[in-house]
C-alpha cells in the first residue's frame, strides 16, 4: 500500500523521523516498509487560466489554446480533449523537464508544430510525474489557485512509502490512519483525529429509500447516506495531492472524496447517481446465475450465484466490494447521491474479485476481514467532506448492523512475554505501556490482566497475541540468542536417506550424474515410453495441459533430458557426463497407504548412453554398496524408444522401486555424526557459469611426449594458451609403449566463445599456437 | 615460491600420509581426496608446477610426483575398503574404464544433503513423507482456514476426483510433514524434528518463480523453546552451512500456523556486511518465515499449548543454492541440461 508521508505527519503533527528511518521503524516492528519515490511539482509549472481555444490551420486533432498568467498570454498547441475555456490549468515554459509516455525526462523547447509556433506547453499529470499511467489529457486545476503563481507553491513535495501490510493487520492497518495510529504506538506520540461529526440517527426509509439485506452474514453492515444538490468540480489541490500520493487519479471532489476516505480510514465507499436508479428499494443479494452486469470500467460481466450483487429494484447496480455499475456511476452532472458504506464477507469479495480478475484497491481492502465498526468513521468523514466541499446536503442515514461488534477482553499474564521471549528484558512496565499505546485498555488491579482489545483489532483473539504485540512493539530484534545448549545427541540419518545417499554416490562414482523432473509427466515422452494410456492421478489446475498428469515412471522425464542433451551427448567423445540418473517419486492411483486413493513410491531410475557403464556393472555394483545378495536391472529403454529420440548412440537403462529395494536393506542404524565433524567439511560454493549462448567447436589434439611430463603439465598448457577459449580439455587415450622412450597422449578439446560462434579460420589460429606451445615448453610433438 | 618443489614433494608425502591415517570415516576420506588427489588438490597442482623447472629437475621431480600420486591412490583405496559397510561403495574390480567416469549430484540434493546432516548433529531427527497430501494436513489442521487465499487454485495444485470433503493438493509446504511424524508416532515434547522435501505451488513460472521447488522446516517442541532459542539454533545452522559467523536479525510477519511470527533476515555472507549486489547493499539477506508454534496447531498435535511452547521455521533450499552460487535463473534446476548439472560436486 502506497502512503504519503505528508499524510502521515497530518495526523502525527510530532513525527520527527525521516521517511526513510520512518520506513526502517515499521519494517523492524510492523510490516515491511520501503521508501519508493517522491511526489515534486517541478519547479517551473506555472498557474495559468484558458482564455481561448481555436483548432489548428494545418492539424485536425491539434488545438491552439491561449492561456493567461495574468499578465501576458501565450498561444500554445495542444492535442487534449477535456479542455475548456475558463479552466485553469498548469503551464510549462521552455526549459522545463517533464517526462515522457516511457516515463523519462526531457526538456521543453519552443517548437513550432505544422506551421505554428508552440513557446511550451499545457501538461497532464504524466508529463509532470504524478501519475506516471495517467495519459488521458490536462490536469485541470482548481479556479480557486491564482494565476500566475507557482504550481508547486501549492502542493508541498511529499514522499511516498510502500507499506506491505500483513493479512492479519488488514482490518486496522490498510489507511493511513492506521499506519499513523501504529507509528503512534511504537512512538508513544499522540495522534490527530481527523473531524467525524456524528450522524443523525438512521431511518427506516429515507426520502423514499430502503434497504434489504438477504444475509447478514454475506453483508453485515450496510450503511446508506441520501445527500442531495451536489456540484461536481476539480477537488482542492490538497485532496489532489493526497490522492496522487496514494496512486489513485482525481476526477473531481464527488468521487475524489470516496477514494480519499477509504485512503485515510480503510473502507472503501462508493456513491451512486439517484437519477441514473430504476428506483429507491436497494437490495444486497447472491446473484443468479446468468445475470449479467456493465462495470464502470465499461466491461460486462457475467455473474454466478457465488457472486454478491448490489441491486436496485431487484437490478444489479454493483458487484459488492468489487466495483460499481456503469448505469448507475455518479458523472460530473451528478446532483443527488446515495452513498454506500459497508461491510462485506471477506471470503465471498475475494472469491469474486479472483474469479473476474478485478483487483482494486476496493476489493483489496474488501477481501479481508474489516471491523463493521468502521463503517461509522468512513460514513462520518465522507459526508462531512461532502457537505464541505461538494456542498451536498445530507437527507438521512440508512443502516443495516444488526450485530454491532464491542471491544472483547483477553486474560494476559506479563510474565509470558518473557517466557516465549526466552528473555527476561521484557518488563511488565513495558506490557502495560505498549498494549496502552496499542490503544488497548489494560486492567491490571489483578493477575492474570484483562486486556480489553478494540473492535478493528481483528487478529487479537488470545493471550499469545498480546504476547506478539509486546514483544514486536517493544523490539523484536533486542532479544538476544540464547547460549548453545550443554551438548547435543546427535541423530542419525533415517534409513531410507542415509541409504539413498548411498545410492547416489555409487551411480556418481559409476559416472552418473544426477537430473530432477517435475512430478508432472511430459505427455510426449510419456507417449515415447508408451505411458500415455496408463491410470494417472490428474492435477484440476495444471499450469500447461501437457503438466497435467502425474508421474507414474521416471523414465518420460530421463527421455526428455536425453533429448535436451542429444547434440551435446552425441559430440562427446569419451561419453563422459553422459549417463544420468534419478530419485524421486511416482504417484499411481491406488488403495493408498496413508493418503486415500494414492499410492506413492520412491523410485530409481537411470538412461546410460553409450556402452559403458553397463547395466550389469551397475546392478553388481549397486548390489555390493546395499548389501545385497544380486539386484537385476533390466533394460526398458528400447530400440524404438532410441530411434525416436533420434539417437545414434547405443542407449540403455532401468527403473527400480526405491522403497522396495532398501526395505530388502538389514535395518542397522546408520553412524550419526558429530556437530564438530560436520562443520568442519566446507560446503563449496563455486560460482556458477551462465550455459553459453554460442556453439561449440571440438577439435582432438595426438601428441608423443617425454614420459616424465604430467597430463595435468599439459592441460595446464593448453588451458592457459587457450585462455578463455578453450571451455574444456578431456584427456581421452594415454599409451606408454614399453620399448619407447616417448609416451603418447590424445586430448579432446572443446573451443567455445562468450562472444559468437568461433570460425574454422579462428579455431585453427588457437589450436596451431597450443601445438607450438606444447612443443616449444614441453618438447611435444604432433603425432602423424 | 620460497619452497623448491623437492622439499615440497617430501613435505606433501609426510602430511598426507599423516592425514590418511587420520581419517576415521567415509567423508573425510572424501575430503582426503579432494584435498590431496583431487584435480585441484596438492598433488596435481605440485605436477603442474614442474614447468617451471630444468629439464633435469623435471625428470626427477615429474617422477617422484608421479610415484607419490600412484602410491596414494593406492592407499587411498585400501583405506576406502577398510571403511567395510559404513564406507560408500568401492570401485567394482570387473570394470574399469580408461579414466575415472565421475558424475555429479544435482545441486540441490547436495544441499539437501547438507541440510540433512547439520541438522541431525544438531540432534533433529529429519523425517519424510507424502507429496500429494490432504488438504486437512496441509490446511486446516495448521490453522489455514477454508477461506485463506493461499488455499485458492492460483496457489495450489489440487488433485481430481476429489469432493471438498477430502480434498488432495501437492503439499505448498513441508510443514504436514511434521504434523503426521508427531501424530502417527505419538510423539511427546520434547522432540526437535525437521522435514525436507518437494513443495509444489501453482504460479507461472519465470526466473524467480518454480511451479517445484524443494523446502526444508523444522519444528521444535521442548522446555526453553523461545524466541531467544530459535535465533541461536538458527544461527548454528547457518553457520555450518555457509561456514561464516553469522547473526540473525527477526523482523515481525505473518504466517497462519505461528504467534509471534518473523522473517528472518541473515548478516550477508558474501560481503560480511559491506554492501553486495546480493544484499542489495543492505548486509541483510532475507532467508526464511518462522515463529513460535500457533497454540491452535499445538492443540492439533494433541500437545496441550498451556505446558509447552515450540518453534517452527521454514526455508526454501532453492533460494539458498542459487544464493550460494549465484545461479540467476531458478529453472536451470529442471532443465536436466548436462551442462548445468556437471558444474556441481
Amino acid at each position: 500500500m502506497r502512503i504519503s508521508y505528508n499524510w502521515l505527519k497530518d495526523f502525527l503533527p510530532k513525527l520527527t523521523l525521516s521517511p526513510k528511518e520512518t520506513a526502517e521503524l515499521l519494517t523492524m516492528h510492523s510490516f515491511e516498509t520501503v521508501v519508493t519515490g517522491e511526489l515534486v511539482v517541478p519547479p517551473d509549472i506555472t498557474v495559468v487560466k484558458i482564455v481561448n481555444i481555436k483548432p489548428h490551420p494545418n492539424a485536425d486533432r491539434l488545438h491552439l489554446v491561449t492561456v493567461t498568467d495574468g499578465q501576458r498570454e501565450i498561444t500554445v498547441v495542444c492535442g487534449a480533449t477535456n479542455i475548456a475555456v475558463g479552466q485553469t490549468v498548469p503551464y510549462s515554459p521552455p526549459g522545463t523537464t517533464l517526462q515522457d509516455e516511457n516515463n523519462d525526462n526531457f526538456t521543453v523547447k519552443e517548437t513550432t508544430i505544422r506551421g505554428q509556433t508552440s513557446p511550451g506547453m499545457i501538461n497532464s499529470l504524466r508529463e509532470l510525474g504524478l501519475h506516471p499511467k495517467e495519459h488521458g489529457g490536462i490536469w485541470i486545476l482548481p479556479t480557486s489557485l491564482p494565476l500566475g503563481t507557482k504550481l508547486a507553491d501549492h502542493v508541498p513535495p511529499d514522499t511516498i512509502l510502500d507499506a506491505d501490510v500483513t493479512p492479519n493487520r488488514a482490518p486496522d492497518c490498510l489507511s493511513h490512519r492506521g499506519v499513523a495510529r501504529e507509528l503512534a504506538a511504537l512512538l508513544a506520540l499522540a495522534i490527530k483525529e481527523p473531524k467525524l461529526p456524528a450522524l443523525p440517527p438512521p431511518g427506516s426509509a429515507v426520502n423514499e429509500f430502503t434497504v434489504t439485506v438477504e444475509d447478514a452474514a454475506k453483508t453485515p453492515r450496510y450503511l446508506g447516506a441520501v445527500l442531495t444538490g451536489v456540484s461536481v468540480d476539480p477537488s482542492p489541490l490538497w485532496l489532489q495531492a493526497r490522492l496522487l500520493a496514494a496512486g489513485s487519479k482525481p476526477l473531481g471532489n464527488l468521487v475524489d472524496i470516496t477514494n480519499y476516505v477509504m485512503f485515510e480510514l480503510g473502507n472503501p465507499t462508493h456513491a451512486f447517481d439517484m437519477a441514473k436508479l430504476p428506483g429507491r428499494a436497494f437490495g444486497i443479494r447472491q446473484a443468479k446465475t446468468g445475470e449479467k452486469i456493465i462495470l464502470i470500467d465499461t466491461t460486462e460481466q457475467k455473474l454466478t450465484e457465488r457472486d454478491l450483487v448490489i441491486t436496485c429494484h431487484d437490478m444489479p447496480i454493483a458487484i459488492a466490494g468489487v466495483m460499481g455499475g456503469q448505469d448507475s456511476g455518479v458523472s460530473e452532472k451528478t446532483k443527488d447521491i446515495f452513498l454506500e458504506v459497508a461491510s462485506f464477507n471477506a471470503f465471498s469479495v475475494q472469491e469474486t474479485a479472483r474469479r473476474l480478475a478485478l483487483t482494486t484497491e476496493a476489493s483489496t481492502r474488501f477481501s479481508k476481514k474489516l471491523d463493521t465498526n468502521l463503517v461509522t468513521d468512513a460514513a462520518r468523514r465522507a459526508v462531512d467532506l461532502l457537505q464541505e466541499l461538494t456542498g451536498a446536503t445530507l437527507v438521512g442515514i440508512l443502516d443495516s448492523h444488526p450485530k454491532p461488534r464491542s471491544p472483547h477482553p483477553v486474560k494476559f499474564r506479563p510474565s509470558q512475554v518473557s517466557r516465549v521471549a526466552g528473555s527476561d528484558i521484557f518488563t511488565a512496565e513495558q506490557s502495560r505501556q505498549a498494549l496502552r499505546n496499542l490503544r488497548f485498555t489494560v486492567d491490571d488491579t489483578k493477575e492474570p490482566w484483562s486486556v480489553t482489545v478494540p473492535t478493528d483489532r481483528l487478529d487479537i483473539a488470545g493471550e499469545h497475541d498480546l504476547v506478539e504485540e509486546v514483544i514486536r512493539v517493544t523490539g523484536l530484534e533486542n532479544i538476544a540468542s540464547a547460549p548453545p545448549p550443554p551438548g547435543t545427541e546427535p541423530q542419525p540419518l533415517p534409513h531410507r536417506i542415509y541409504w539413498c545417499e548411498v545410492v547416489r554416490e555409487t551411480l556418481v562414482e559409476l559416472g552418473l550424474t544426477e537430473t530432477l523432473n517435475y512430478s508432472f509427466e511430459p505427455q510426449q515422452y510419456a507417449a515415447i515410453a508408451s505411458l500415455n494410456n496408463t491410470d494417472h492421478l490428474c492435477l484440476v489446475n495444471p499450469v500447461a495441459p501437457d503438466m497435467k498428469n502425474l508421474r507414474v515412471s521416471l523414465l518420460p522425464g530421463l527421455l526428455k533430458n536425453l533429448a535436451t542433451n542429444r547434440a551435446t551427448f552425441h559430440r562427446q567423445v569419451g561419453r563422459k557426463e553422459s549417463s544420468l540418473f534419478e530419485i524421486g517419486h511416482v504417484y499411481k492411483p491406488g488403495a493408498g497407504d496413508k493418503i486415500p486413493g494414492v499410492d506413492e513410491n520412491l523410485h530409481l531410475a537411470a538412461a546410460v548412453v553409450g556402452n559403458l557403464p553397463r547395466l550389469e556393472d551397475i546392478a553388481q555394483t549397486l548390489a555390493r554398496a546395499l548389501h545385497l545378495d544380486s539386484l537385476n536391472l533390466p533394460n526398458i529403454i528400447t530400440d524404438d524408444m532410441v530411434q525416436k529420440l533420434k539417437y545414434r548412440l547405443p542407449v540403455f537403462g532401468f527403473e527400480v522401486n526405491l522403497d522396495e529395494l532398501l526395505f530388502r536393506i538389514e535395518q542397522a542404524v546408520p553412524p550419526a555424526r558429530s556437530f564438530a565433524d560436520i562443520k568442519a567439511a566446507a560446503f563449496k560454493s563455486t560460482p556458477y557459469v551462465p550455459l553459453p549462448k554460442y556453439p561449440p567447436s571440438y577439435r582432438d589434439l595426438s601428441i608423443l611426449i617425454d614420459p616424465v611430463i604430467t597430463i595435468e603439465q599439459v592441460q595446464e598448457a593448453i588451458e592457459r594458451v587457450g585462455g578463455q577459449l578453450v571451455a574444456d580439455v578431456d584427456l581421452f587415450d594415454e599409451y606408454e609403449p614399453p620399448d619407447s622412450a616417448q609416451k603418447s597422449l590424445a586430448f579432446h578439446i572443446t573451443y567455445q566463445s562468450s562472444g559468437g560462434t568461433l570460425t574454422d579460420t579462428e579455431i585453427a589460429q588457437i589450436h596451431n599456437k597450443i601445438v607450438a606451445a606444447l612443443k616449444r615448453e614441453l618438447g611435444a610433438h604432433l603425432r602423424g | 615460491m620460497t619452497e623448491p618443489l623437492g622439499a615440497r614433494l617430501d613435505t606433501l608425502k609426510t602430511e598426507s600420509v599423516t592425514a590418511l591415517k587420520q581419517v576415521k570415516e567415509a567423508a573425510q576420506l572424501e575430503q582426503w581426496r579432494i584435498t590431496y588427489l583431487g584435480r585441484g588438490g596438492a598433488i596435481p597442482r605440485l605436477l603442474r608446477a614442474i614447468k617451471d623447472l630444468s629439464l633435469t629437475e623435471k625428470r626427477l621431480i615429474g617422477r617422484k610426483g608421479n610415484e607419490l600420486r600412484q602410491k596414494l591412490e593406492i592407499l587411498y583405496e585400501r583405506k576406502k575398503q577398510a571403511f567395510g559397510p559404513v564406507s560408500f561403495s568401492a570401485k567394482p574390480a570387473s570394470f574399469t574404464p580408461a579414466q575415472p567416469l565421475v558424475g555429479h549430484l544435482h545441486p540441490l540434493t547436495l544441499a539437501i544433503r547438507r541440510v540433512q546432516q547439520i541438522f541431525s548433529a544438531m540432534g533433529f531427527l529429519i523425517v519424510e513423507g507424502p507429496e500429494i497430501e490432504e488438504a486437512r494436513y496441509n490446511f486446516d489442521q495448521l490453522n489455514i482456514p477454508f477461506e485463506h487465499p493461499a488455499r485458492a487454485e492460483t496457489d495450489t495444485f489440487y488433485l481430481e476426483d476429489h469432493g471438498d470433503a477430502q480434498a488432495l493438493v501437492l503439499r505448498t509446504h513441508t510443514s504436514p510433514v511434521q504434523l503426521r511424524t508427531v501424530l502417527e508416532n505419538n510423539l511427546t515434547p520434547p522432540f526437535k524434528i525437521l522435514s525436507p522435501g518437494r513443495v509444489f505451488r501453482a504460479e507461472r513460472t519465470d526466473a524467480t518463480h518454480e511451479t517445484t521447488f524443494y523446502q526444508f522446516e523444522g519444528l521444535v517442541v521442548e522446555d526453553g523453546a523461545s524466541v531467544s532459542d530459535f535465533k541461536r539454533t538458527i544461527e548454528t545452522f547457518y553457520e555450518a552451512f555457509f561456514g561464516k559467523r553469522v547473526s540473525a536479525r527477526l523482523r515481525p510477519s505473518y504466517f497462519p500456523f505461528v504467534e509471534p511470527g518473523f522473517e528472518v533476515d541473515l548478516s550477508c555472507v558474501f560481503c560480511r556486511q559491506a554492501g553486495c549486489h546480493v544484499c542489495k547493499n543492505t548486509g541483510w539477506i532475507e532467508v526464511m518465515g518462522a515463529g513460535l508454534v500457533h497454540p491452535n496447531v499445538l492443540k492439533n498435535m494433541n500437545i496441550d499449548p498451556r505446558a509447552h511452547q515450540g518453534f517452527a521455521f521454514g526455508q526454501s533450499i532453492d533460494r539458498i543454492v542459487m544464493l550460494n552460487h549465484g545461479i540467476d535463473d531458478i529453472r536451470l534446476f529442471w532443465s536436466g541440461d548436462i551442462r548445468f548439472l556437471k558444474q556441481f560436486s
